[in-house]
């Protein structure tokens, strides 16, 4: 049985379509992977120019910075996303309670800011190694370290902002 | 995926698998297959919950992973099963556990919250493979022919174009085509990666990257001719597809691509690397299989 003409004619221009099969492909992962539910994605890194980038990182109680695979068995870029999903999140409750449209996590409060900062940080603790510590460290920090090019032609590199303190007890020994 | 199996001569734009030979099938898989367990995050005891659910996650519970972890006999299992898929006996059967594995533990990873790109490519490349080797299973199952097995790593070859091309119209789009005009910007990035990089074992950052940023600033076009060939070999990978000798020159500059974004932003895509090789370069390098000789389907 011929299938009806408007199949056949979708047949045809598939055939005709080129590189089908990886159109297919990109369109698949365009429309499906926009979630990135895994293993689907669109590849977005970078997608976004932005004129500043921060990153994240962890030190002691004298501000010394802590090497966060040794410490925490997860890097700074890890630490970034995680702080960035907890705060989308925190963000997306606050509009389902208040009725107000969410905000872009650019637009945080400081107390917001803060408030996902001692999550993250938390969850970082959870997962440390204590005796990859150094010696005599009493309590871990978050923060937050920001390089800019917004109204400059020199990259600027901004003061790093504490985001969070979690004092250990017992210290490291 | 049948349409793909026509052996009449196609037009540059309309191509289909390549005219590999048994051999060079059995060192693609037998390299894809070694990349496919190693790209599998096996350590999984660490991951015991699933708060941020990714894809599958929001019908399935995957922190089984975490409180029984795969052991050697799972282990074993899936390296039997990638055997199989090798020598090219039962390759449904034998990725089955491979894909199974690939993407349930990372899936679970996912659902952490940190969005991770390593891993997708080759385990769609996976999938892509499993997919081609079910539909044609009532026709050959058991030990699938010579066109069947091209077929399969056309697929695979297919997926490498797709993510290539989908990410460089991601960039275009998202940018509203000012992507190469914008990625001066991108010095800010090279900052943060390279003290990103810092921050996780305190080796002491690079000095010459943190120069490299300024100068990105301080030359907007060199910036956008550096970004924008990038971005080129990004929408143009489709090219891999046309034949042989595109697969592999093209191949070599998807590889100088990740290398100058390995160098710059210490960024490395090791298992994107490894699978251009495997599937678009060592396979189609000149001179290394000798001559051609025909072989029948």
């Amino acid at each position: 049985m011929n299938a009806p003409p408007p199949l056949q004619k979708a047949a045809r221009l598939w055939q005709r379509l080129p590189f089908r099969h990886m159109m297919a492909i990109v369109v698949i992962l365009y429309i499906f992977g926009k979630k990135q539910p895994f293993p689907l994605s669109n590849f977005p890194m970078y997608s976004g120019i932005s004129e500043e980038a921060d990153v994240y990182f962890a030190t002691d109680q004298a501000d010394r910075p802590l090497a966060m695979d040794r410490v925490f068995d997860t890097g700074s870029s890890n630490t970034k996303k995680l702080f960035k999903t907890k705060l989308s999140s925190l963000l997306s409750e606050t509009s389902a309670k208040s009725g107000e449209p969410r905000r872009d996590t650019e637009d945080a409060t400081e107390a917001e800011r803060a408030t996902v900062g001692k999550d993250t940080l938390d969850t970082l603790v959870r997962s440390m190694k204590q005796g990859n510590l150094p010696p005599g460290t009493t309590a871990v920090r978050l923060y937050s370290r920001t390089f800019s090019l917004a109204d400059s032609d020199t990259i600027q590199d901004q003061a790093p902002k504490l985001l969070a303190e979690h004092p250990l007890s017992p210290p490291a020994p | 995926m049948n349409d793909a199996l026509e052996t009449s001569p196609r037009p540059w734009w309309q191509p289909g698998p390549f005219d590999y030979s048994r051999a060079q099938l059995f060192m693609i898989r037998l390299g894809f297959a070694a990349l496919l367990f190693w790209n599998i995050k096996w350590e999984t005891r660490k991951y015991t919950h699933q708060d941020h659910p990714n894809g599958l996650a929001h019908l399935f519970d995957f922190t089984w992973l975490a409180t029984s972890p795969p052991g050697w006999g799972l282990k074993g299992l899936t390296i039997a099963g990638l055997v199989l898929y090798v020598v090219g006996i039962l390759p449904v059967l034998g990725l089955l556990p491979a894909v199974f594995f690939a993407v349930s533990i990372g899936t679970l990873i996912l659902s952490q919250g940190p969005m991770q790109h390593s891993w997708q490519l080759v385990t769609m490349m996976a999938l892509a493979q499993f997919i081609v080797y079910l539909v044609h299973a009532r026709r050959s199952g058991l030990k699938p022919d010579l066109q069947i097995q091209r077929l399969a790593t056309y697929w695979g070859t297919v997926v490498i174009a797709g993510g290539y091309v989908v990410c460089g119209l991601v960039k275009v789009i998202e940018s509203n085509g000012l992507w190469i005009w914008k990625s001066p910007y991108l010095a800010v990035q090279v900052m943060k990666t390279n003290w990103a990089s810092f921050y996780d074992s305190l080796e002491p950052t690079r000095e010459w990257t943190q120069q490299a940023a300024q100068f990105l600033v301080d030359h907007p076009w060199f910036a956008r001719a550096f970004f924008g060939s990038g971005l080129l070999i990004e929408v143009l990978a489709f090219a891999i597809l046309i034949n042989r000798r595109w697969a592999f020159w093209f191949g070599l500059s998807m590889v100088s691509l990740h290398w100058g974004i390995s160098e710059l932003m210490n960024l490395h895509f090791i298992q994107h690397i490894l699978a251009i090789l495997i599937f678009l370069i060592i396979p189609n390098f000149p001179g290394l299989w000798g001559k051609k000789a025909p072989e029948a389907a």
